[in-house]
C-alpha cells in the first residue's frame, strides 16, 4: 500500500540529485559572478549595468598606472556620475555654502552638519565668504576647528575649503532689503556670480554630487542627503517653509522660487525685455505658476515628486555631472530668469530632470522684515501700555468704591413701584413692541416672569387709555410741535432741557421724541443720574409730570408714525 | 466528542495511528522522514482537525475510523464558507474613511512640523510627476479592465493647484476623500473615471474665460473616450452617498419618469417657457439640475454626440464671453442659461432632473429657501449624491465633508464589516 508512494520517492530521488547538482552549479556561478562584480566595484567598475557599453568591455578597461609619475592624476569620470545609493558606494559630495554676514547663523548650521547621517568623511565642505561686515570668517574658523578636532574621527568631514571674495554688493542684507521687488533682478544676478565662483573652484573631479545649502535653515531632517539622493534625480530640491510667530499665523510657505512653468508665465516672459528677470511672489509679475511650496500636504507621501522648471536655492542636491556638462547659475537673464531659477530652467533645457518633493519640508528660519520689526516694537509698546492701564484702572476702581454708594440693589427693589406709576400706554398704539419686550428690564428669570404678568396687566390698562391718548394727541401736537425738530439735532443736550423727572422718563423709556438719537450716548450719560434721581426726591407730582411728558411724547410719535420706536430697556 | 470539538485530539494521538507510527519507525524511503517528527505530528493533527481521512489507508483492524461527516469537519467547513462569503461581500474599501478622519484630525491638532507618514494610501500616485504635464488626466488602472466604459465620470480635482495660495491640509484631505469615493463607485459599477486638473491658469482667468475649463475638459474627455455614451461631470465637493445604486438603475433605465423636458414645474429663473421650433420628442443629450438660483452644473450628464460637441463649441464662443462676462456672475452656468433661453435646438435636447436626484444640497446652500425640501439632502430618502456647492464661501467645507462621509459610511456598512477592518 505504500508502494506507489515509495516509488514516487525513488523517482524523486533520482530527479533530486540532478536538480541539486544543477542548483549547485548555478549557485556557484552566481557566487563567482558576484565576486567578480564586487571586485570590479573595488576598482570602480560600479556601474556595470547602468552604462550602455558592452559590459564585457568594462573588464578590459585599461587603467594606466601613474602612481610612480609625480604630478599626474588620473580620473575615470565615469566613476563619479552619482548613484542613488551614494552613501553605500562612497560617493563624495561637495557641500557648497555661500556666506555673507552669517556669523549668527553658523552655530545652528554646524549643529545641522554634525547631526547629518551621511558619512562625514565623504562630505567636502566649501565656503565662500563675501562682503561680510561681521566676524563671519572668525566664527566659521572656530566652528570648523571644533568640528575637525572631534574625538570620533568618523564625525570629521572630508576636505574643507574656504574662499573669500567680495562682490561689492550694494543691496543691504536685511530681510526687507533682500526681498524688495526692485532689488531682485540685480541681486539675483550678483548672487549667481558668487555661486558660480564658488562652484567652479570647489568642484573636483572626484565629486559625484553637489549640494547647495543656505546657512539660515532652522530645522532639517538629519537624513536629508540620503532622502534627496535616493530619488536618483539630476537636480532635486525639498519644499522650503518657515515658521512664523503666533501673531502672523503659525507657518508659511517660504521658497516660492520652486515652480512649474505655466502658459501665463511664458507669455509674461515673452512680453519682457531681454535683460529682465522674473521673480516670484511679487504682484508686479503674475506668473500663474504652480509653486512647490503651495503644494505641500503635511499628510502626504514625502516620496512624491513634482517636476519643476525653476528651483530655489535653500537646499539643492544635484549630480556633479550637471555642473560639469555646463549647467550653472546664469548671472544673466536666461529665459527671463537668473540664479537658481535659471539653473533649473537651464538644466531642464539640457535634458536633465529637475524635481521637487512637495511633501518633504525643510524649515527656513524666520527673519522679521522691517515692517514686522515695527509691528513687534508696536506690540511690545502696546503690552507696556496695557500693563500701565490696568494698574491705573485698578487704582481708579478702588477710588470709585470708596467715593460712591452702590445703590443698585435699592434701585432693583424700588423700581417696580416707580415704573408702576409710569403710563406705558403710548407703547401700544404703535404696535411695534408688546409686553414681552418690556420684561427685558429684568436680569433674573423670576423677576422677568413677574414683570411679564405685570406688563400684561399694564397692556390691558393701556388699551383703555389708548382712547384718552388719542384725544390728547391733537392738543399735545400743538404743544410739542415747536420743540420737536430741535431734539434730534441736538442729541445729547436734549434731555437737559426738560425737568429732572422728565429726564427719568426719557432715560427709562427711550423717548420716541429722539428717534435719530446717536447711539444711546445721552442715555449712557444720564442713566445713573436718572436712575438715582427719582429715588431720592421722587414725589407724586414729579412722577405725574413724567407721565404727562411721556404721553405728550407718545402723542408726538403718533403724528410721526413712520419712524420705528426703539425701546431701549438698558436701564441698569 | 461534540463538546471537545476544538480541543486537541490528544486521545487520538495516543491511539496507535499507523501513519505516524510508520513514519517514525520505518525507514528512510519516505519523503515524510525528512520532516522532523514533531512537525509531522502537527501535520497529521491538522489533517485530522480538518477532517481529512488520514487513517483511511491504514490497516482496518485498528478499529478506528474517521467518519466522513465528522461534526468538527462540518463546523469548520461552515465557518470557513461563511467567513469567505462575508469577506468577499465586504470587498468595498479596505480602509474605513472614518478611521482616517480621526487620524487626520489628531494630526492636525498636534500641529507638529516634523515629517509625517503618509495618511492612508496615496490616492494620486505620481500624479505630479507625469512628464507630459497632463498630470491628473490619468486613467485609473481598473478602467483598463473596461477599456470602453459606456459611462465616464469626470471628476474635477486639484482646484487652485497651488498657484495663488497654499493648497492646504484640509483641501488635500477633502480631495482624497472625494477621489476615493468616485474611484470606488466607478470600480464597483465598471464605469470609467477620469480626474481632471483645475489648476488656476491665465487661460481661464477673468480676462479670458473665468471658470470655463469645464468646457475644455469635456471636449478633451470626449476625445479621450470616443466610445463612451454618457459623461457625468462631478465637482470635487461632491460625495456619492449611495454607491450601491448604479446609474442605469437610478437614472438611465427610467429616464423618462425622472426628467422634465420643460420648465413648467420648476422655473426659478422665470425663463419664458415657450419658444418656437422646440421639438421635445428628440432624445435628451444634456441632463442638468436646477437649484434655487437656476441651472447648477456641479453634477450633470452630457451625452457623447454631435449635438453635444456643437453645444460645447457654441458655449465656448469667445464673443459671448467678451460681451457678457461682467453680467454673468455664475460664468458658464449663466452662459448655458442664455443659450437655453434663446436657442430652440438646444432646448430640444435638454432634460431637467430633480436636484436631489444627482445633486442634493447640504443645508446652508440655497439658504434663502431653507425649508424647501426640493433642494436638501435627506438621509431617509437615501439621496444619491450630495454636492457641497459653495462650501468655501463662508461655510465649513471640512465639517460638511466629514459629516456626509460618516453618514455615507453609516448608511452603507453592514454589521460584519467591522470584522475586516483595522
Amino acid at each position: 500500500m505504500l508502494k506507489p508512494k515509495s516509488s514516487i520517492f525513488k523517482l524523486s530521488k533520482t530527479v533530486n540529485s540532478t536538480i541539486i547538482s544543477l542548483i549547485g552549479s548555478i549557485f556557484a556561478f552566481v557566487l563567482l559572478f558576484r565576486f567578480i562584480n564586487s571586485t570590479s566595484n573595488l576598482f570602480n567598475f560600479n556601474s556595470l549595468f547602468a552604462n550602455n557599453n558592452n559590459f564585457f568591455l568594462n573588464y578590459n578597461n585599461y587603467i594606466p598606472n601613474f602612481k610612480n609619475t609625480p604630478g599626474v592624476h588620473f580620473y575615470d569620470l565615469n566613476n563619479y556620475r552619482g548613484n542613488s545609493d551614494g552613501w553605500q558606494r562612497n560617493d563624495r559630495i561637495l557641500f557648497c555654502v555661500p556666506l555673507r554676514d552669517a556669523a549668527q547663523h553658523l552655530p545652528r548650521f554646524f549643529n545641522h552638519l554634525n547631526t547629518m547621517t551621511y558619512p562625514h568623511n565623504l562630505i567636502d565642505l566649501s565656503f565662500l565668504v563675501s562682503d561680510s561686515k561681521d566676524d563671519t570668517m572668525g566664527v566659521l574658523l572656530s566652528h570648523l576647528q571644533t568640528a575637525q578636532s572631534q574625538q570620533n574621527k568618523l564625525k570629521r568631514f572630508g576636505n574643507i575649503e574656504i574662499y573669500e571674495k567680495d562682490f561689492g554688493q550694494i543691496i543691504g542684507q536685511s530681510f526687507s532689503d533682500r526681498h524688495g521687488f526692485a532689488a531682485q533682478g540685480p541681486r539675483r544676478k550678483l548672487m549667481a556670480r558668487a555661486r558660480n565662483w564658488l562652484g567652479s573652484v570647489a568642484l573636483k573631479p572626484y565629486h559625484s554630487w553637489v549640494y547647495w545649502r543656505d546657512v539660515d535653515v532652522e530645522t532639517c531632517p538629519v537624513t536629508i542627503m540620503e532622502d534627496l539622493m535616493h530619488h536618483g534625480k539630476d537636480v532635486i530640491v525639498p519644499n522650503v517653509w518657515r515658521p512664523l510667530p503666533d501673531w502672523l499665523g503659525n507657518i508659511q510657505p517660504y521658497d516660492l522660487n520652486s515652480w512649474q512653468e505655466s502658459e501665463g508665465g511664458l507669455q509674461l516672459a515673452d512680453s519682457l525685455d531681454e535683460d529682465a528677470v522674473i521673480v516670484e511672489g511679487y504682484p508686479e509679475y503674475a506668473t500663474w505658476r504652480p509653486h512647490l511650496a503651495y503644494m505641500r500636504d503635511p499628510n502626504g507621501d514625502p516620496e512624491e515628486e513634482m517636476e519643476l522648471d525653476g528651483i530655489g536655492g535653500v537646499s539643492i542636491l544635484s549630480k556633479a555631472k550637471v555642473f560639469r556638462s555646463g549647467s550653472h547659475f546664469p548671472a544673466f537673464s536666461f529665459e527671463k530668469h537668473a540664479e537658481t531659477e535659471a539653473f533649473g530652467k537651464l538644466s531642464r533645457r539640457m535634458n536633465y530632470n529637475v524635481v521637487g518633493l512637495p511633501h518633504y519640508v525643510v524649515w527656513h528660519i524666520y527673519e522679521p522684515s522691517t515692517e514686522d520689526l515695527k509691528h513687534m516694537a508696536w506690540m511690545a509698546e502696546e503690552e507696556k501700555r496695557k500693563l500701565e492701564e490696568s494698574k491705573i484702572k485698578e487704582f481708579y476702581d478702588k477710588i470709585w468704591e470708596i467715593g460712591f454708594d452702590d445703590i443698585r440693589d435699592d434701585w432693583r427693589s424700588e423700581r417696580d413701584s416707580i415704573f408702576n406709576k409710569i403710563d406705558l400706554s403710548f407703547k401700544k398704539p404703535i404696535g411695534e413692541t408688546d409686553a414681552d419686550d418690556i420684561s427685558d428690564w429684568y436680569d433674573d428669570p423670576e423677576e422677568k416672569a413677574a414683570q411679564a404678568a405685570h406688563a400684561q396687566a399694564q397692556a390691558a390698562q393701556a388699551q383703555a387709555q389708548a382712547a384718552q391718548a388719542q384725544a390728547q394727541a391733537a392738543q399735545a401736537q400743538a404743544q410739542q410741535q415747536p420743540q420737536q425738530p430741535a431734539a434730534p439735532a441736538q442729541g445729547a443736550p436734549a434731555p437737559a432741557q426738560v425737568p429732572i423727572a422728565d429726564v427719568a422718563a426719557v432715560a427709562a423709556v427711550q423717548p420716541p421724541a429722539k428717534p435719530a438719537q446717536p447711539a444711546a450716548n445721552p442715555a449712557d450719560n444720564n442713566v445713573p443720574l436718572a436712575a438715582a434721581a427719582p429715588i431720592e426726591d421722587a414725589n407724586q407730582q414729579q412722577l405725574q409730570a413724567a407721565q404727562q411728558a411721556a404721553q405728550q411724547q407718545q402723542a408726538a410719535q403718533i403724528q410721526d408714525q413712520q419712524k420705528p420706536v426703539d425701546f431701549n430697556p438698558d436701564v441698569n | 466528542m461534540a463538546v471537545g470539538a476544538y480541543e486537541l485530539p490528544v486521545s487520538q494521538h495516543d491511539l496507535k495511528d499507523d501513519v505516524e507510527k510508520k513514519s517514525r519507525n520505518k525507514g528512510n524511503s519516505s519523503f515524510l522522514n525528512m520532516i522532523p517528527p514533531s512537525i509531522q505530528y502537527n501535520i497529521n493533527k491538522l489533517k485530522r482537525l480538518l477532517g481529512f481521512n488520514v487513517g483511511k489507508n491504514s490497516n482496518d483492524d485498528g478499529g478506528h475510523h474517521y467518519k466522513i461527516f465528522n461534526i468538527r469537519r462540518i463546523v469548520l467547513i461552515l465557518f470557513i464558507v461563511t467567513f469567505s462569503i462575508f469577506w468577499l461581500a465586504d470587498s468595498g474599501s479596505d480602509e474605513s474613511v472614518s478611521s482616517l478622519i480621526k487620524e487626520y484630525e489628531r494630526r492636525r491638532n498636534s500641529n507638529s512640523r516634523g515629517l509625517r507618514t503618509p495618511l492612508g494610501q496615496s490616492s494620486i500616485p505620481n500624479s505630479l510627476a507625469n512628464p507630459n504635464r497632463s498630470r491628473w488626466s490619468k486613467i485609473w488602472p481598473f478602467s483598463l479592465l473596461n477599456k470602453d466604459p459606456k459611462i465616464v465620470i469626470i471628476l474635477a480635482a486639484n482646484e487652485g493647484g497651488g498657484v495663488l495660495r497654499w493648497k492646504n491640509e484640509e483641501e488635500w484631505f477633502i480631495e482624497k476623500i472625494s477621489i476615493d469615493n468616485k474611484k470606488a463607485y466607478a470600480k464597483r459599477h465598471g464605469y470609467g473615471l477620469t480626474i481632471k486638473d483645475l489648476t488656476v491658469s491665465k487661460r481661464y482667468s477673468h480676462e479670458y474665460r473665468e471658470g470655463w475649463q469645464k468646457i475644455d475638459i469635456l471636449k478633451q474627455s470626449m476625445r479621450e473616450f470616443p466610445n463612451a455614451e454618457w459623461f457625468w461631470w462631478l465637482d470635487l465637493d461632491t460625495l456619492i452617498m449611495e454607491p450601491k445604486k448604479s446609474l442605469e438603475d437610478h437614472i438611465f433605465n427610467r429616464i423618462d419618469q425622472m426628467t422634465e423636458r420643460t420648465l413648467e414645474e420648476f422655473n426659478p429663473l422665470n425663463i419664458p417657457i415657450d419658444l418656437p421650433y422646440v421639438d421635445y420628442k428628440q432624445d435628451m443629450n444634456l441632463l442638468i439640475t436646477q437649484d434655487c438660483g437656476g441651472f447648477n452644473l456641479g453634477s450633470f450628464f452630457i451625452k457623447n454626440s454631435e449635438w453635444s460637441k456643437l453645444l460645447l463649441d457654441v458655449w465656448w464662443e469667445p464673443v459671448m464671453y467678451e460681451q457678457r462676462h461682467m453680467v454673468w456672475d455664475h460664468r458658464e452656468q449663466d452662459a448655458l442659461e442664455e443659450l437655453y433661453r434663446n436657442e430652440a435646438w438646444i432646448r430640444s435636447k435638454v432634460g431637467f432632473l430633480p436636484l436631489r436626484a444627482i445633486n442634493s444640497f447640504p443645508p446652508g446652500a440655497c439658504s434663502e429657501s431653507n425649508d424647501d425640501p426640493r433642494y436638501f439632502y435627506n438621509e431617509h430618502d437615501r439621496d444619491f449624491v450630495v454636492n457641497m456647492a459653495g462650501c468655501n464661501f463662508g461655510r465649513d467645507c471640512w465639517g460638511e465633508m466629514k459629516h456626509y462621509t460618516s453618514t455615507m459610511e453609516r448608511l452603507n456598512t453592514r454589521w460584519y464589516s467591522k470584522l475586516f477592518r483595522r
